[in-house]
């Protein structure tokens, strides 16, 4: 009988992730973790996929957090994604041919790297894993939406407030730990490339949640304080995250 | 390349001590303006405070660069409160 702690290293989280949203046998998951895969360090801001990139792999993150990013001609950048450790970085290669954005390393990170090819192969055997790959699309895409929302309409207190919630939730559901004890990865810069502000717009919006009591600063980074107060102030309803599926 | 601070005044004091680096100071100018665009975006109602919204751009040496004065004035040039309350 196939036990997910005995997956290989790498495959563990991607199935935690997959898990999260999707049943699969555990003849599904063995055959996931018998996967060919190799393992990849890169630093943070190492290139993983470039736009324009015709890629034939599926790299995991299995640990840190990778972005993809967006630049326009004048080289106003914008993070239109964040992903975290279990997320399978490129199912869309697997239906479109050119790679159609950044993808980065955010922090050090450990990729398990499987060829598209492969995974293919098991994707047309196993209705259930393809199934999964779709909802793990889709989420993504609604996450997408979700932040089109978050830098149209809300707030700067608001929208940062939102996207530690969703960092915390996401992190939460795939046993990494949230935001409330583990720190934000973003620096600075970062957040105001997520959320569409200016850095120093960011600080000072920082220093509100901070003094609200929602968030905590100290030397090594930023937490979560206060959950409830943190959703309250973003109205954040975890409905486009999809986090129940059963 | 430098580091630059953006110091705000709406009603209250903000002082940044974190600051961010720009090329120069032509460009902390432009941020300054970014920066206030963005808190008028943000809030509208900022200016109902003490009826401006001051941006002062800082070198690491402590030298102000420039302010952004932002407000309103009526048909007689007069400083307006702008209608409170409604979004």
């Amino acid at each position: 009988m196939f036990d997910r702690d005995t997956a290989p290293p790498g495959m563990g989280i991607f199935l935690a992730k997959l898990l999260s949203h999707s049943l699969l046998s555990t003849e599904d998951q063995a055959a996931i973790a018998a996967l060919p895969h190799q393992t990849r360090h890169l630093e943070p801001n190492d290139y993983i996929l470039r736009e324009g990139d015709r890629s034939d792999i599926c790299p995991v993150l299995r640990s840190g957090f990778a972005y993809r990013q967006k630049i326009t001609a004048s080289g106003g950048r914008e993070i239109v994604s964040i992903k975290i450790p279990g997320d399978p970085l490129d199912f869309q290669s697997m239906y479109l041919r050119t790679v159609d954005h950044n993808l980065q390393a955010l922090t050090a990170v450990e990729l398990t790297v499987i060829m598209i090819s492969d995974f293919e192969r098991l994707v047309q055997a196993r209705p259930a894993i393809a199934r999964a790959v779709m909802v793990d699309i889709l989420i993504e895409a609604s996450i997408g939406r979700e932040w089109l929302l978050n830098n149209g309409r809300r707030n700067a207190l608001a929208r940062l407030a939102h996207l530690f919630c969703e960092l915390h939730f996401r992190l939460h559901d795939t046993g990494s730990g949230g935001l409330d004890i583990r720190k934000m990865p973003l620096t600075q810069e970062q957040l105001a490339d997520v959320l569409g502000l200016t850095p120093v717009h960011v600080n000072r919006t920082l220093k509100e949640l901070e003094r609200s009591g929602a968030i905590a600063r100290d030397g090594r980074g930023i937490r979560i304080a206060d959950l409830k107060s943190l959703i309250a102030t973003a109205e954040f309803s975890d409905v486009y995250l999809h986090r129940d599926q059963s | 390349m430098g580091r630059y601070f953006f110091h705000t005044r709406d009603g209250h004091h903000e002082i940044d001590e974190v600051g961010v680096d720009l090329p120069d100071d032509a460009a902390a100018g432009l941020e300054a303006v970014r920066y206030g665009g963005s808190l008028l975006a943000d809030d509208p109602h900022i200016l109902r405070h003490d009826q401006l919204l001051r941006v002062e751009c800082v070198d690491d040496t402590g030298r102000l660069l420039c302010t952004l004065l932002v407000t309103s004035v009526d048909a007689n040039g007069n400083l307006a409160t702008l209608a409170p309350g409604s979004e």
